[in-house]
């Protein structure tokens, strides 16, 4: 089957410009990347501050036009921007800043801007934000305007008027960055049951080690390069390395890094907090 | 502080007044505003005022909402009352200096603040009963005629509500910068006006900044949801004129009739 | 310095009849040279204590005693209780405004009326102490990357060379390292400086490690208050209110829970490897 995302030696070029509009620099935000994601899995991109991981989640949504290399969206190639509006059709994306991303002043209206704007006919709109708010918990709050929300719940806000446009995967593009623990994980929570209910390819980018754990595929970028890849196990059982690139392995799998150090014989692939209370207790019980 | 400012105050309830279509709200207030202008007789108040009664009464809009809304304006309103009370020439009832109390004054000082007051309480039922959305569409479905002449009617209706939305964003977002500045020892509120101007650039710039910042991610959102203009666009909630509406045009013809025939024949 | 507060109220909205308590009832001391963590939600009125403590907002009722002095009374002078109790926002975006690092940083010591060369000096001292190098001095403050403008920003307070730091979330939004980064500057300033840090965050992981004192705040109220080890016993009563004991300490009463005897004293992942291997060692 086709990839839904097909990257191939994508670069992305900054230039810098002095006060007349002179090239001083060039800044290579995206170095090479190449990476497929297949349709229906879960996919995170982890990476630091400045790692280029927003840059390229951009450019799966035609916001952004590859300086050098090839990407195809569900099979179309972004670049000349006739095919746009249908890449976005097919990747909608969610952004960082919860209050920058709502349109409207009310919560029903928003999740039906994303509607209205493809053409969908009205009675249709009203059901698909029906389904979308229902499907984020927010239907409860449909008449409220989205200064009153929390920034969890104006981030499920902005995913169901993403749903509403039905499309085949959803980027979160650093949506928990600016969340409390609560907020954060009512996202990851309700943007994992969308992959696997709805069988919605889904793109996590974030730095946030804990959102990766149930993730299909781990693809770690520093300097615009992936760097690292493979599965949450995988990846996690490198911590020294990840370390080097700025990000940190959640507290339990560090925790069971330094006891294989000091000799202790635990399985090296532990992924959480309740695996190596498992893994310590039956040790314990052996001995 | 900042916070207790309320923009485009709307008042929820269920009445006929909030049900009504939009267009024939703004045209109605429109026409009522236009209308307070047609008559040289006190007796067109007692007209216009009942008819604003009426209108109050089916709104169920608390009276004291309504004068809320005359407070920005009562300096004005005493101002302009008391230059028509003292300097309108006529027959003169008392005189100090160049303080002249005449009877036309008295009449006309009567005149102008009553239309003043309805001008205001009229408008304003417009908004306490209308949603900013609401508000928008109308406007633009009014003004779409001047589409024709390449006039960007969709793209100011679309402005006006992302504005509407982002008037209390911005206005905690000063609040916020003020107070960090404040903590690093700024001083909005002392000194001569040279100085308070300058005084506020450490308050100005950081707000631009991020307003610009916001403008930017909201314009990605906003392409990364397929907006593309009002072209192909439908609507979610389409405005559609209910036989209530037709109602409330008639009532509108009744209230105009009503006020000519009084004015031209009661003349008080 | 210390900071008292006697039977402090903060409510929202009374003027409109929709009243909302944002502090109930808070007593609290806090002493000279304390690192002291406020944990809570958002909402949780970690946030508006923070402005109460150096002046930007009244109590509605209560008193606020700073070194004794009641900072409501008249002629106490809220410009100086603002230096003293340096307040760093959330968002340096907030603040930054000057055209280089050192002109931003030097606008609060500007404004105490120092002589040039005094607001010179401190400005340069601050960045140095936040690790800003000399050649960033005179980059404009928002070509900085995050970390960066939260150094300049807490440097900004600093060159005004407060009693107290008070700072909130000053990590929200950087990646793990950033937030390290900042969290070890806090620590060595409060160590090197013996300069008192009040550090507000949601997230008990940020605290734990460094504070000595955890204050955990729940719908206005303060609910726990004690050094970490004594605040984490209460996991269970932390759970329900939703926030967690960092998961370190929470691994070691995991594994007592289910019946084995660790040593539960252990906020690090060093700390709880430590206490773990000596257990298991203890069993063979």
């Amino acid at each position: 089957m086709q990839p839904i995302i097909d990257a191939k030696d994508l670069v992305h070029e900054y230039s810098q410009r002095d006060e007349e509009g002179n090239v001083t620099g060039i800044n290579r935000a995206l170095d090479g990347v190449s990476l497929q994601v297949e349709e229906g899995d879960f996919i995170a991109v982890l990476g630091a501050n400045g790692s280029g991981k927003s840059t390229f989640a951009k450019h799966l949504n035609a916001l952004l036009t590859p300086t050098e290399g090839t990407l195809y969206v569900g099979g179309m190639e972004c670049g000349d921007h006739t095919k746009d509006l249908d890449i976005r059709k097919t990747v909608g994306m969610v952004f960082q800043n919860p209050d920058n991303q709502i349109i409207s002043n009310v919560v029903e209206e928003d999740v039906g801007f994303g509607p209205e704007n493809i053409g969908v006919p009205t009675a249709e709109i009203w059901q698909r934000m029906e389904d979308a708010l229902k499907n984020v918990g927010m239907y409860a709050y449909r008449k409220n305007s989205p200064n009153k929300l929390s920034g969890g719940q104006k981030q499920r806000v902005a995913i169901a008027g993403i749903l509403a446009m039905k499309p085949k995967c959803i980027i979160l593009d650093e949506s928990t960055a600016m969340l409390d623990p609560g907020g954060r994980k009512a996202v990851i929570d309700t943007i994992s049951r969308i992959n696997r209910e709805e069988k919605i390819t889904v793109i996590v980018i974030t730095h946030y080690m804990e959102e990766v754990t149930g993730a299909d595929h781990v693809y770690v970028m520093d300097s615009g390069k992936v760097v690292m890849e493979g599965s949450p196990r995988e990846i996690f059982a490198r911590s020294h390395e990840l370390e080097e690139h700025r990000l940190a392995v959640p507290e339990a799998v560090k925790v069971a890094m330094l006891l294989r150090d000091q000799g202790i014989p635990l399985p090296e692939d532990i992924l959480d907090q309740e695996e190596l209370v498992d893994a310590v207790e039956n040790l314990w019980i052996q001995r | 502080m900042i916070r207790d400012i309320t923009i485009g105050q709307y008042y929820q309830g269920e009445s006929l007044i909030h049900k009504l279509d939009p267009r024939l709200k703004v045209v109605g207030v429109l026409v009522y505003l236009i209308s307070l202008f047609c008559f040289r007789y006190v007796i067109g108040f007692l007209v216009a005022g009942l008819f604003f009664v009426l209108v109050l009464k089916l709104s169920k809009v608390p009276f004291r909402y309504v004068i809320k809304g005359l407070k920005p304006i009562l300096f004005l309103l005493v101002f302009t009352a008391a230059l028509n009370l003292l300097w309108t020439p006529g027959e003169t009832i008392w005189r100090f200096g160049i303080l002249n109390l005449t009877k036309e004054g008295i009449y006309k000082c009567i005149f102008m603040a009553l239309r003043l007051i309805l001008l205001i309480i009229g408008s304003s039922l417009l908004t306490l009963t209308t949603t900013p959305n609401q508000l928008t569409d109308a406007m633009e479905y009014l003004l779409g005629p001047f589409k024709r002449f390449g006039a960007p009617v969709h793209e100011v209706a679309m402005m006006m509500s992302i504005a509407l939305r982002f008037i209390p964003i911005l206005l905690e977002e000063t609040d916020k910068i003020m107070k960090a500045q404040m903590s690093r020892g700024a001083d909005f509120e002392s000194g001569n006006l040279m100085h308070r101007l300058r005084n506020m650039i450490p308050l100005l710039v950081p707000l631009f900044v991020s307003a610009t910042r916001r403008a930017n991610e909201l314009a990605y959102a906003m392409d990364a949801r397929c907006y593309n203009g009002g072209a192909g666009r439908t609507k979610m909630k389409p405005l559609k004129y209910h036989s209530r509406d037709y109602k409330g045009y008639g009532v509108l013809v009744v209230y105009l009739v009503l006020l000519i025939v009084v004015t031209r024949t009661v003349a008080i | 310095m210390s900071i008292q507060l006697e039977n402090v109220n903060y409510i929202y909205g009374e003027s409109s009849g929709q009243e909302k308590w944002a502090l109930k009832n808070i007593n609290l001391t806090l002493h000279d040279n304390e690192f002291v963590g406020i944990v809570g939600h958002t909402g949780s009125g970690k946030s508006t204590l923070t402005q109460l403590l150096n002046g930007l907002e009244k109590p509605s009722s209560g008193q606020i005693l700073y070194n004794g002095q009641d900072i409501q009374a008249e002629g106490f002078s809220k410009k100086e209780l603002r230096r003293k109790a340096g307040l760093v926002f959330q968002y340096p975006e907030h603040q930054l405004f000057e055209v280089s690092v050192i002109k931003d940083v030097e606008f609060g010591p500007r404004n105490l009326g120092l002589t040039n060369l005094e607001v010179e000096k401190r400005s340069f001292d601050a960045l140095k102490q936040v690790g800003i190098s000399d050649e960033l001095l005179d980059v404009a403050p928002f070509a900085l990357s995050g970390g960066q403008k939260r150094r300049v920003a807490i440097a900004g307070v600093l060159a005004m060379q407060p009693e107290v730091l008070i700072l909130d979330e000053p990590t929200a939004g950087l990646d793990p390292a950033g937030r390290t980064e900042i969290l070890e500057l806090l620590q060595r300033l409060h160590r090197e400086n013996n300069i008192s840090v009040i550090l507000v965050s949601h997230s008990m992981d940020d605290v734990a490690r460094y504070a000595e004192r955890i204050l955990v705040m729940n719908q206005g109220e303060l609910v726990l208050d004690g050094a970490p080890e004594k605040v984490f016993r209460y996991r269970k009563e932390l759970r329900e209110i939703g926030l967690d004991v960092p998961q370190s300490a929470n691994i070691l009463y995991e594994l007592r829970d289910r019946g084995m005897d660790v040593d539960t004293n252990g906020i690090t992942p060093e700390q709880a490897a430590q206490n773990i291997a000596d257990y298991l060692r203890r069993q063979s």
